[in-house]
């Protein structure tokens, strides 16, 4: 009896769950669905929207990789002094709320070195560079926690025969390494990159929130709340979730595909 | 060929200390020790995948202590084989040349010769998932021979076969290893692995090399007490040197006195340590004329134990001290040799072994 109760009681809490986010679902749905709703909504700004999330998320995913991969590796294979610091260090941007980070880098990007970055890059504050640098900063620390948790389930000893056989540590890690890790490293490329198309506190602090300029998906639900345009916000909304749900489709056959999970 | 000296070697906790061998070249060596030995430790030293703290390595003519893995030239076998699992078998083999930039024609040629040799020819197009565990055993064994190593290391080469087929690999292995003329450490903590293909065996333990001699010597002449606790020998006395006389010796170990052919030099009232092997206490039979080996050593005793293994008995004798004894499980049969039975053993002279007592453990007591 006391055994049917627990499994009962854990099982309405699931099933309440599900029940919610159905409605969540439901109610973006019948908010779309109510007469008049898609009117107005001009096609470009939809299209600038989700182009600009694509493609700066893009970026910023693919610069994280290339930070992550070098940084994971001396992380999970070397022991040396201070590591932990370093380790926790940089897991400081998966913890730290996304404005603090954004507001950071403003202030950064004040200081002289900053605004000699900022120069060379051809504008980042206020700028659609601001976009990638605020969507870099918040998803670095789990890119590379994630990679190194790949790495470190990659068994040293390959890497040790490798060795024995004549390949230099770049070859092992170009050619053991990085191929043993491949379910991991696109899974992690994924995740980051589904957070940065959801990325919004930092970039709306470092790049700002200009309407057809640096108006990613998050920023353009934002603006549409501010200007009370529901149904302009419920369309920018279901195209994240459609974004969010692709991923976490790929990142499920990914897992079936692995012998270790991904998430 | 091989040669290690006063070499220290730390992995983690645990470190290896002092190690001294020497292998000739194409030498098969053994190396065995219970678990957490060491012998990992040391074939990771050799291979370059640990740094040693202290001591030196040479190889041929070149000293290798701190050479990078890839600059020694010493092929590793691992324990689980560790075949790459993102190439197929033949990707896996022509690794080590695509590594070195071996021209391709000519890493196929010698692609081709060791399959042949190995008999995997039939294997490359496949993926390492499928091969059983004989097949994986052989394509890392090609993989690690095809970049013409002076030397190769087997880690527990044959603890992923199954126990059926573990025999017959023990032989063709070292025969394939023999035709290609390798330098091989090999090591195990089975005894009888070590037994069939070593042409020398060394004892680890404890991260030092207890014993290094020929199979016989180590596997019927333990040099040290804690050389005869890893075979597993449990007739081991500690006592006291009480007479010399006439090439003999014996040695009192509470009740018992143990008379051995004198093969070195001792005093009288030294401490020592007397071992003897079970299979070399022989059960003496009524009426029947008295081997000469046997005469000094008798002792009368009750069976209290025995237990049957694959294709011998193991016994326990209770005398003045406990004997354990070990003979063919027909013998048991044959003379009834049940628990409680009254029986008079005889231990073989030449097969007593006295190692002088290390100073902590001296005393006169038995302690088996």
């Amino acid at each position: 009896m006391k055994n049917k109760l627990f499994t009962l009681t854990f099982a309405a809490v699931l099933g309440l769950l599900v029940l919610f986010l159905v409605i969540l679902i439901y109610s973006l749905f019948a908010q779309l669905h109510s007469p008049g709703a898609l009117k107005g909504i001009p096609r470009s700004e939809v299209l600038f929207a989700l182009r600009l999330t694509l493609v700066t998320a893009t970026a910023a995913s693919l610069l994280a990789l290339a930070v992550a991969l070098p940084t994971a590796y001396v992380l999970a294979r070397y022991r040396f002094p201070l590591r932990d610091a370093v380790d926790t260090l940089l897991y400081l941007p998966v913890v730290l709320s996304p404005i603090a980070l954004g507001a950071l880098l403003l202030i950064f990007f004040n200081t002289l070195p900053g605004r000699l970055i900022d120069r060379a890059l051809g504008g980042v504050v206020f700028e659609v560079g601001g976009i990638i640098a605020a969507q870099f900063i918040v998803i670095i620390g789990l890119a590379i926690s994630l990679v190194k948790s790949t790495f470190e389930g990659v068994n040293p000893v390959y890497e040790g025969i490798a060795r024995t056989l004549g390949a230099t540590r770049l070859q092992t890690f170009t050619r053991v390494l990085l191929p043993m890790s491949r379910n991991g490293i696109v899974a992690a490329f994924l995740l980051t990159w589904a957070r940065a198309v959801g990325e919004f506190g930092a970039t709306v602090t470092l790049a700002g929130a200009t309407p057809m300029k640096t108006e990613t998906l998050p920023v353009a639900i934002f603006l549409s709340f501010a200007s009370a345009d529901i149904s302009r916000a419920c369309v920018f909304i279901l195209i994240s979730m459609g974004i969010s749900l692709a991923v976490l489709f790929i990142l499920r056959k990914l897992y079936a595909r692995s012998a270790q999970p991904l998430l | 060929m091989l040669e290690v000296r006063n070499l220290y070697c730390r992995a983690g906790e645990f470190s290896l200390r002092d190690l001294n061998l020497d292998l000739g070249a194409r030498e098969y060596l053994v190396l065995v020790g219970p678990t957490g030995s060491g012998k990992t430790t040391f074939i990771k030293c050799i291979a370059g995948l640990l740094r040693a703290s202290g001591g030196t390595i040479r190889l041929g003519s070149r000293e290798i202590t701190h050479l990078d893995p890839s600059q020694r030239n010493i092929a590793l076998l691992p324990q689980d084989y560790s075949l790459f699992p993102h190439l197929d078998v033949r990707g896996n083999i022509l690794f080590g040349p695509l590594a070195r930039r071996t021209p391709r024609e000519e890493a196929e040629g010698r692609l081709r010769r060791l399959a042949e040799v190995l008999g995997i020819r039939d294997l490359l197009g496949r993926g390492t998932a499928t091969l059983s565990g004989g097949e994986a055993q052989r394509v890392a064994l090609a993989r690690a021979l095809i970049v013409h190593p002076e030397a190769i290391l087997l880690d527990e080469p044959f603890s992923a076969v199954d126990p059926g087929m573990r025999m017959r690999l023990w032989f063709e292995i070292k025969e394939i290893l023999r035709l290609l003329n390798v330098t091989v450490v090999h090591v195990t903590h089975n005894l009888d692995e070590a037994s069939a293909v070593g042409d020398r065996i060394g004892v680890l333990i404890d991260g030092g090399l207890e014993q290094l001699g020929t199979r016989e010597e180590v596997m019927l002449r333990p040099s040290t007490e804690r050389a005869a606790r890893y075979q597993g020998i449990r007739n081991i006395y500690r006592g006291e040197v009480v007479r010399i006389e006439r090439g003999k010796v014996t040695v009192r170990c509470g009740p018992l006195s143990i008379v051995a052919l004198q093969e070195s030099r001792y005093r009288v009232g030294q401490h020592a340590t007397v071992c003897v092997r079970p299979q070399d206490i022989k059960i003496i039979k009524e009426g029947q004329p008295l081997r000469e080996e046997l005469r000094d050593n008798q002792c009368e005793g009750e069976i209290v134990s025995s237990y049957f293994c694959n294709d011998f008995c193991s016994m326990t004798v209770r005398s003045c001290v406990d004997f354990e004894l070990r003979f063919p499980s027909y013998i048991y049969r044959r003379h009834n040799l049940c628990t409680g039975k009254k029986i008079t053993v005889g231990i073989r002279q030449s097969a007593i072994v006295i190692f002088p007592a290390l100073p902590d453990r001296a005393g006169g007591q038995p302690i088996n």
